[in-house]
């Protein structure tokens, strides 16, 4: 564990260019989010929807082919821009992984997980935007966004991560 | 120790420790239950404090940002009683770590669990340090440990503070206690003060006039009342108690005269029986020189009347004559022989019977008159028959009553051959020795007859003890013997005897006897 997260750290911090070990930190940074965010049901098999990176999407599929996501068999659905009509009723997690061609206001799905690469879609009705703070890769969190969909996010995430629209000024950073 | 102090320092001590005890009790207590109470305060506030701060360092560790991790490891600073703490990977390897000044983080990572390290101390307002290790984890997954090291003197400090406070406390609830009880007992004792100090003035007056009275309604009225009634009662009995003590007295002395008459005729009665048996054995030891007498007076009735008749009848010669005139002047010699005997004898009982009668001091010779005593018994002492000997001083004259040591010694030789030699089979022996101590003679009387038991010894000089009642003892010789020498002759008698080994009474006399009687007419 501590090897792993060491790798983590030196990934973290010095080879950011790359964006290959990028995916590798989103790619439990998915997890770790699953580990602090309630879903207002009972999941059995958690269902991960990656809009637009189909190599991601098999990237993670092959991660959690032996290994379970957070305690969760993982099912991964690649979701590709020419699709005329997304579904997202069945998706847990909906990561977006760029947004130039979709309204991420008629993803709005009560227990969907709005996740997106960009930081602006955070006020466009996204829950997670992942973003670059120097050579660190961070996100912020829209709690309202995440209680619109009846998602509840523990408030040890809340406090370590950069909230948007807070529920509360308590959990203001 | 308390019984030296008067009765109000008593009720007042006896307070002050009773509510020391209780009070110390009662503390000792609640500082036992407090310092634990706070002890397990301590502990809950610092394991929940833990689980706090791990709970922060949930999130840093799970998206491996040891940026956040010591972020909220920097937030301890204001924690100022912890001293350092260490978050471990889930493989227990370091991760990050905070320290004050001073502080030497652990080696390694401590087992999971909160305990103090000073617990085993013998000071036990000393805890060591709280060494907490919790696990950081989100739901059921752990993500790594946090272990902090607080210190303890918060703790400590709190401890000392309370049991200080606490004996603050004790002596102001003490010194109250004294104040209220000795205002209490002054209050509450005063009736009784006041009634010793009466008694005390009544015992050092012996006025029995005086009263005490209580206005209150309790155990001390009924107390007061009891005494006052003891004190009418006893100035009653003080008002009569000098007619009561001549009433008594004189009956006392009535009961006496009787008793000293009762004792006089008793002695008369004995001296009687005593002269009775003098007269039975004068007539006894009598006959026999006045038959040797009466003998002889015969023969020379007869031998007169032959030598009468051959004189007349003008035949007598000279040989008949001479041998008729031997016959008679033999006769004759027996016969005064005989008389001079019984004469001897009537004078010496004469002698004795009188003494006996007439209480007069005479000069005698002790030893010789003891041995006309004898004469007395001379027939008794020769049926048994017993062999007396008089040894000692016997050239020793006294000036006393003859007739109480006639007395003395015809008692003793009566229970001697009444008791004494009883179915004797050895030969019986009496000694009577005298010898003089200083201003003092000693008359000791023996015999080697049956003696007497231990029972018989301890009552022998009291009034009617007889082993003989039924054959006419009175009980009263020896009881007799003993007031003569100690009365009478002012002496003193011990009795030395066992059973089968004869008796010895030793009598310690003065030499010169005076009657008291006549001392108290002369002067």
């Amino acid at each position: 564990m501590i090897n792993y997260f060491i790798i983590l750290l030196l990934l973290l911090q010095t080879t950011s260019s790359f964006a290959s070990s990028k995916d590798q930190i989103k790619k439990i940074y998915l997890e770790r989010f699953v580990m602090f965010i309630e879903w207002p049901y009972e999941i059995k098999t958690f269902n991960m929807c990656i809009y637009d990176d189909r190599k991601f999407a098999k990237s993670i599929k092959k991660s959690y082919k032996k290994n379970l996501f957070n305690g969760y068999p993982l099912k991964v659905k690649s979701i590709k821009k020419s699709d005329e009509e997304i579904d997202i009723s069945e998706c847990h997690i909906f990561y977006m992984r760029s947004t130039d061609d979709i309204e991420i206001k008629n993803f709005k799905n009560i227990g969907t997980l709005l996740i997106s690469d960009n930081y602006d879609d955070i006020y466009e009705g996204c829950m997670i935007s992942f973003y670059q703070d120097g050579k660190k890769s961070r996100f912020v969190i829209n709690q309202k966004n995440l209680n619109d969909a009846n998602l509840k996010v523990s408030y040890k995430l809340l406090d370590f991560a950069k909230v948007i629209d807070p529920i509360g000024e308590s959990y203001v950073k | 120790m308390l019984n030296r102090f008067s009765i109000t320092s008593q009720m007042i001590v006896s307070s002050v420790i009773t509510s020391f005890i209780i009070v110390f009790l009662g503390m000792s207590f609640n500082i036992w239950y407090s310092v634990n109470y706070e002890k397990k305060s301590f502990l809950s506030q610092s394991s929940l404090e833990s689980e706090l701060i791990s709970d922060m360092l949930a999130a840093p560790l799970a998206f491996f940002d040891k940026d956040g991790i010591n972020e909220n490891l920097q937030r301890l600073k204001y924690h100022h009683d912890i001293l350092n703490a260490v978050v471990y990977s889930i493989d227990k390897t370091l991760v990050s770590s905070y320290s004050i000044k001073g502080s030497k983080l652990p080696l390694k990572m401590s087992k999971i669990g909160i305990g103090f390290t000073g617990d085993n101390s013998w000071v036990p307002w000393k805890f060591g340090i709280l060494k907490n290790t919790v696990e950081i984890k989100q739901h059921s997954q752990i993500l790594g440990y946090l272990s902090i090291d607080k210190n303890t003197d918060k703790l400590t400090l709190f401890i000392i503070d309370y049991v200080k406070n606490s004996l603050y406390l004790l002596l102001i609830l003490i010194y109250l206690v004294y104040l209220t009880s000795r205002i209490l007992s002054k209050k509450i004792l005063q009736p009784v003060l006041i009634l010793s100090q009466t008694a005390k003035k009544i015992s050092q007056t012996k006025d029995y006039s005086i009263r005490v009275s209580h206005d209150a309604k309790n155990e001390i009225t009924s107390l007061y009342k009891s005494f006052n009634m003891l004190l009418a009662e006893t100035q009653d009995l003080t008002h009569h108690l000098e007619s009561r003590v001549q009433v008594r007295t004189k009956e006392l002395q009535e009961s006496l005269d009787t008793l000293k008459f009762t004792q006089k005729q008793l002695l008369e009665s004995e001296k009687m029986a005593a002269l009775g048996n003098l007269v039975s054995g004068v007539a006894h030891e009598v006959n026999t020189p006045l038959g040797n007498a009466l003998t002889g007076g015969s023969i020379i009735m007869h031998e007169t009347k032959i030598l009468l008749r051959a004189i007349d009848s003008g035949e007598i010669k000279k040989s008949t004559m001479m041998d008729g005139l031997n016959t008679l002047n033999k006769s004759a010699e027996v016969l005064l022989i005989s008389i001079k005997r019984a004469a001897d004898l009537i004078r010496s009982f004469k002698r004795i019977s009188i003494d006996q009668t007439v209480e007069e001091k005479q000069e005698f010779n002790l030893s010789s008159y003891i041995e006309e005593v004898l004469v007395t018994f001379h027939n008794k002492l020769k049926k048994i028959p017993v062999e007396v000997t008089i040894k000692g001083d016997k050239n020793l004259i006294i000036r006393s009553y003859p007739g109480v040591f006639a007395q003395i010694i015809s008692n003793l030789i009566q229970n001697s051959l009444i008791h004494g030699f009883e179915g004797i089979n050895r030969d019986a022996i009496i000694v009577i020795n005298i010898h003089i101590i200083d201003d003092k003679f000693e008359l000791t009387y023996s015999d080697n007859g049956v003696g007497m038991d231990k029972d018989i010894e301890a009552i022998a000089f009291e009034p009617f003890s007889t082993t003989k009642r039924n054959k006419g003892g009175t009980g009263l010789g020896l009881n007799i013997v003993y007031n003569l020498i100690t009365q009478k002759l002012g002496g003193s008698v011990i009795l030395y005897t066992n059973k089968n080994e004869g008796v010895k009474y030793k009598m310690l006399l003065p030499l010169n006897i005076l009657n008291k009687n006549q001392e108290e007419e002369e002067l």
